[in-house]
Formats: structure tokens, C-alpha cells, sequence
């Protein structure tokens, strides 16, 4: 259990934003209301799951980050096969339970280890789907 | 670095800005390039006036209610283990932040790029204390090293240098020997920092958004530097201006959207980074100690007046992307780290008008930055209220115009003096004119006949224009 921690000055402060808005202190829970407008909601509305991968694949070509596609059979290879080509030795990952599932990393200690940048990391598409 | 840049007067600064060609080229290829890329990504998106009634409707709900939501965001924080730190003023906040550097013997501290850490000086205030303050985004770091040039831009803050002049303060500061492709001087940037951030005591970040219904705060960086000065260190201090929030998740990916789209173009920015409190026992990385730190520093004299709607901005420069008057005049002159409309707005809201009462001015009123704000602020319409504010309630018109403009009410609302008057005019104005035009006029006219010629008056006044025209004169 995390212990909670400090705050400090909170009351005076916001008793002064509640004096400049000229009302009382809101400490009951704000009802957030139904905005008027929702575009987001239209954004993708009614594509299939492959024409959400086929944005995905696209949007990743924009923000410079690798795209690979595969089965389950097939990811431990495919990740193996995209550490090496960062020569990457040791690895760090998150704790997720997926990683276990899917048999990732169980021949590889989880070390961190600092890595200088390397100018190949360039953004490829590949898709290794079988 | 604080608010204010320099102590030139704002004309010397401007004049400086006009004879700058390098800059000003720079500031049309960047403005353009920016508000098209804008232009492009709000047009992919579709429905972009109905996002930005929604984003307006968002950030107007959050500030008329912002102590209940930043009451949220302070529980949830301290829940997650983390400290809240509200200051009312830059002093408090630098203390408290100062008392933390001390506490953890901190002498290196690594910061992903801030507005609001620069607004109350908090990097001088470290270094007063004898710490090494290393900016980590790439703008800011080639500006910090460059003898802390000031900003010029509030997304890309070191938009008034060329490549060249990187690569000259590269060699001369750090020793680089290589050329001014701007891919080798990343390289060499990224190796320095790289060293920077591994050996650094503690880091700081700035807050695009907070989030209240979960104590998280979100970064938005094209290079990574605010998730590796947020990983490594074991210490993090995160400053957000206290306006600078959302309710949940969902409003924050609705003005994350708009944030990126409006700033540089993209769908998203590379790191959408969203931290919630210190590292958790089964965490690999990520600081041990968290501090959050809210700063009013003036916004809640905002709050509540006709100026409210300013605090809706959330820092995209997409209204200076598009002001004529920033393309002519470039970021400093405007002689604060907020420039542009949304600088003309909230910089004499923030530090007085005293030392800004010029910027409302530096505007043609065009509404080109209402058109492009995603947050919808009617920023031509404040930068009016400022002007009315400053002449009809602070009495801070210059002596000579309020003379002038008694002068001219007193005439004007006498049929007699104004009709002399306009019959003087040509006669007295005679000896200026040449050519049928006034090229060096004296006085009040003198700003203008500097730039451009005013013509002379005409020895016929309207009324008796009109009445010719009745008569089948000539006019």
C-alpha cells in the first residue's frame, strides 16, 4: 500500500479561485455535462477491425515507429528478430502478465541496461503475417 | 528566465525585429509551414468547428469549476503517494521547489521544456542556489547554451536561429566538429543529453494537462526528453499553471488532440506521455518521489473577469502561427516568453501593464488568431478590452493623445470649431505638402509619415462635397 502524501497550502488557494469566480467553494462532485458537440465519436465510426489496423499501420509511418504485423505462433521470433537488429543484448520491459502468455523473454534476464542511441532506428513497415 | 525579456523599450525592440532579415524570412517559412500543416490536419479530421466548440465547451466547464476539479487532482496525487504543492505567487513556488533540491542534495537537475518554470524563474532561482539546470528539449537546450537566448516562439523556441548559427554554438560551447546538417547536430545534442539525463539528480517537467479524475499529468514531446527526465531520476517535480486541466480522460484526449493538430499538424504528437504519481513497488522504472507543484502566479485575477476566457488556452501557438503582425516583427519583440496574440493577451494580464501596455497594440485586429484558436478565445476581441481598459479605466493613454483627444471631442462636438477647423487644414498643412502628398509630418503625424506618406487634405470638406454633388458639381 502506497502511503498517501503531503499537500500543502490547498485550502487558501482554492478559497481564492472560488472568490474570484464570486461563489462559494465547489467541493461536491461536478456533474460533467453532455457537451454539445461530439465529433469524436464520429471519427472511424463503423470501420472494421482491419481498416483500424490499415489507420494504425499508416499512423505509425508518421510518428516514425516501426510496424510489424504477425500471428502469436510467430511474435516471440518476430520480436527476437527486431531486438537483434537493434543489437540489443539485454532488454527492459514492463511487468505484464501478456508477456508470460505469449512465452516472451523466458530465455532473457530482465536487466536494464542503457543503450546509446542508434541512427538506425528508422521507421520500417513489415508485415509477417502468415 | 522570467516573463519579461530584456529592458528594451518595445520600439527599439521592434525596430531591432524589422532589420533582422534572417529572422523575419524565418517566421514566414515557419508561419507558413505550421498554419498549413494546421490547415491540413484539421481538414483530414473533419468537423473541425464542432472539435473546437467542444474543446471550448471543455475548457470553459473546467474553469468555472477548477477548485473542485484541482481539489480532485490534488486527493488523487496524494493517494498515489505523491506531493501537492499549491503556490499562489512564482516565490512560493520556487521555494518550495528549492527546499525539495535541497532536501534530496540534488546538483544536476534535468527539465523537459516548461513555460510556466520559465514564467516564475525557476531555473535562476536553482542556479542560485548552485545547481545545474540542463534543459532537455532540443529548442530549449541550443538556446540555454547559447547564453540563454530567449525564446522566440512558444512551440519551437528556437525558431530564429538557422542551422548555421546551431552548428557555430554547437563548436564554440561544446566542442562539436562536425557539419550543420541538422541530422549530425541531433546526433551530437542527443549524445550530450543522453549523458546528461543518466547523471542527473532530479528532474522537472512542465504539464500539458493534468488529469483530476486519476492525479495523472500528461506531456506532449516530439523527442522523448520528458519520458527519460521522468524514468530516470529518482526524484520528479512536475509545475503546471493551475488552469492547465482536465476532468477525466476523455477530455484529455479530445484537447490532446486538438493540441497537436493545432501546433505542429500532426494526429498525435511521437510521446503522449500520461504519469500518474511515483513508481509503484512492482514498477521497473520511474521516480520514487513525486512532487506536483500548481501555480496561480496572477491567473486567479483572471478568473472571473471579462478576460476569463484567456485561461482557456493551452499553449498550441497556432494564433501566432498566423499573425501578420509576429511575421513582421518576430518573438522578441514582443519582450516576453509569451508572445504573439495569445502573448498580447495574457502578458499584460499576467506582468502588468506597466511593462506590456504596447502589446495590445502590436495587432491589426485582422481576427486571424480567433479564427485559428482550437479553444475558441476571441483573443482580436480582448486585445480590445485591453485597449479600452488601459485608456478609459487605468489612465494609462499617453499625455499627448489624451490632450489630442480632448482636443478633438472638444472640436467635434462643436459645429462651429470643426467646421473652422476642417477649413484650416489645407492652409495649414500647406507648407508640409509636396507633390500632393505629406512625406515628413510633425509631431502625432510623424509615426505615420516615418512609413508612409499622408496625403494631403482636401480643400473641400465632406459636407461640401455633398452639397456639390447635389448641384451636379464636379465632385
Amino acid at each position: 500500500m502506497m502511503a498517501k502524501g503531503m499537500v500543502q497550502n490547498q485550502e487558501a488557494f482554492l478559497n481564492n479561485i472560488a472568490s474570484s469566480l464570486g461563489r462559494e467553494r465547489r467541493t461536491e462532485q461536478v456533474v460533467r455535462p453532455t457537451w454539445k458537440k461530439q465529433p469524436q465519436y464520429n471519427v472511424f465510426k463503423g470501420e472494421t477491425q482491419d481498416q483500424l489496423v490499415e489507420r494504425l499501420k499508416e499512423q505509425c509511418q508518421r510518428i516514425h515507429t516501426s510496424f510489424e504485423m504477425t500471428s502469436v505462433e510467430l511474435l516471440p521470433k518476430v520480436l527476437e528478430e527486431i531486438i537483434s537488429k537493434f543489437d540489443g543484448e539485454r532488454i527492459i520491459n514492463w511487468k505484464d502478465d501478456r508477456f508470460r502468455e505469449y512465452d516472451l523473454f523466458s530465455h532473457r534476464p530482465f536487466v536494464l541496461k542503457s543503450v546509446p542511441f542508434s541512427p538506425k532506428m528508422s521507421p520500417q513497415i513489415h508485415n509477417n503475417s502468415p | 528566465m522570467a516573463m519579461k525579456i530584456g529592458n528594451e523599450e518595445f520600439f527599439g525592440r521592434v525596430d531591432k525585429g524589422l532589420k533582422n532579415d534572417f529572422m523575419r524570412n524565418a517566421m514566414v517559412s515557419a508561419q507558413e509551414r505550421l498554419k498549413n500543416a494546421r490547415l491540413h490536419a484539421a481538414e483530414e479530421l473533419g468537423d473541425w468547428e464542432d472539435w473546437r466548440e467542444l474543446s471550448e465547451e471543455i475548457r470553459q466547464h473546467t474553469l468555472e469549476n477548477l477548485d473542485f476539479y484541482l481539489e480532485q487532482l490534488a486527493n488523487n496525487v496524494t493517494a498515489k503517494g505523491g506531493h501537492v504543492f499549491f503556490a499562489q505567487t512564482a516565490e512560493e513556488a520556487n521555494e518550495y521547489i528549492k527546499n525539495v533540491v535541497k532536501e534530496k542534495d540534488a546538483k544536476k537537475i534535468i527539465k523537459s521544456k516548461s513555460m510556466v518554470t520559465e514564467e516564475i524563474s525557476m531555473n535562476e532561482a536553482l542556479e542560485s542556489m548552485g545547481c545545474e539546470v540542463i534543459e532537455s528539449d532540443l529548442g530549449e537546450y541550443i538556446l540555454q547554451i547559447d547564453d540563454h537566448d530567449p525564446p522566440s516562439h512558444i512551440v519551437a523556441p528556437a525558431l530564429h536561429k538557422n542551422k548555421e548559427q546551431i552548428r557555430d554554438t554547437f563548436e564554440v560551447k561544446k566542442g562539436y566538429q562536425h557539419s550543420s546538417k541538422p541530422e549530425e547536430l541531433a546526433l551530437f545534442a542527443r549524445e550530450q543529453l543522453r549523458q546528461e539525463f543518466l547523471s542527473a539528480d532530479l528532474g522537472i517537467t512542465g504539464c500539458n494537462f493534468a488529469v483530476a479524475e486519476s492525479g495523472s499529468i500528461s506531456l506532449v514531446t516530439n523527442e522523448g526528453n520528458a519520458r527519460l527526465a521522468t524514468s530516470l531520476p529518482k526524484t520528479q517535480i512536475s509545475v503546471m499553471g493551475m488552469e492547465r486541466i482536465v476532468p477525466t480522460w476523455e477530455e484529455l484526449e479530445v484537447l490532446v488532440s486538438m493540441l497537436c493538430r493545432s501546433a505542429v499538424g500532426q494526429k498525435l504528437t511521437s510521446y503522449i506521455t500520461g504519469l500518474t504519481g511515483p513508481k509503484e513497488e512492482e514498477d521497473v522504472d520511474g521516480p520514487e518521489e513525486f512532487h506536483l507543484v500548481i501555480v496561480d502566479n496572477g491567473r486567479s485575477k483572471i478568473l472571473g473577469t471579462e478576460f476569463q476566457s484567456a485561461l482557456q488556452c493551452i499553449r498550441c501557438a497556432a494564433c501566432i502561427n498566423v499573425c501578420p503582425i509576429y511575421r513582421h516583427i518576430g518573438g522578441h519583440s514582443y519582450g516576453s516568453i509569451y508572445p504573439g496574440p495569445i502573448g498580447a493577451v495574457l502578458s499584460p494580464l499576467l506582468g502588468g501593464y506597466d511593462d506590456y501596455k504596447e502589446l495590445p497594440y502590436a495587432s491589426t485586429l485582422c481576427a486571424a488568431c480567433t479564427d485559428a484558436c482550437p479553444v475558441k478565445i476571441p483573443l482580436h476581441e480582448l486585445l480590445v478590452k485591453h485597449r479600452r481598459n488601459m485608456v478609459e479605466e487605468q489612465g494609462k493613454a499617453p499625455f499627448g493623445e489624451k490632450l489630442a483627444m480632448k482636443g478633438f471631442a472638444l472640436a467635434a462636438s462643436s459645429p462651429k470649431i470643426y467646421n473652422a477647423g476642417t477649413k484650416m487644414a489645407p492652409s495649414m498643412m500647406s507648407p508640409l505638402v509636396k507633390d500632393g502628398k505629406i512625406s515628413k509630418g510633425p509631431g502625432p503625424v510623424k509615426p505615420w509619415t516615418d512609413i508612409r506618406d499622408f496625403p494631403e487634405p482636401s480643400k473641400e470638406s465632406f459636407r461640401q462635397w455633398f452639397k456639390n454633388r447635389d448641384k451636379g458639381g464636379d465632385s
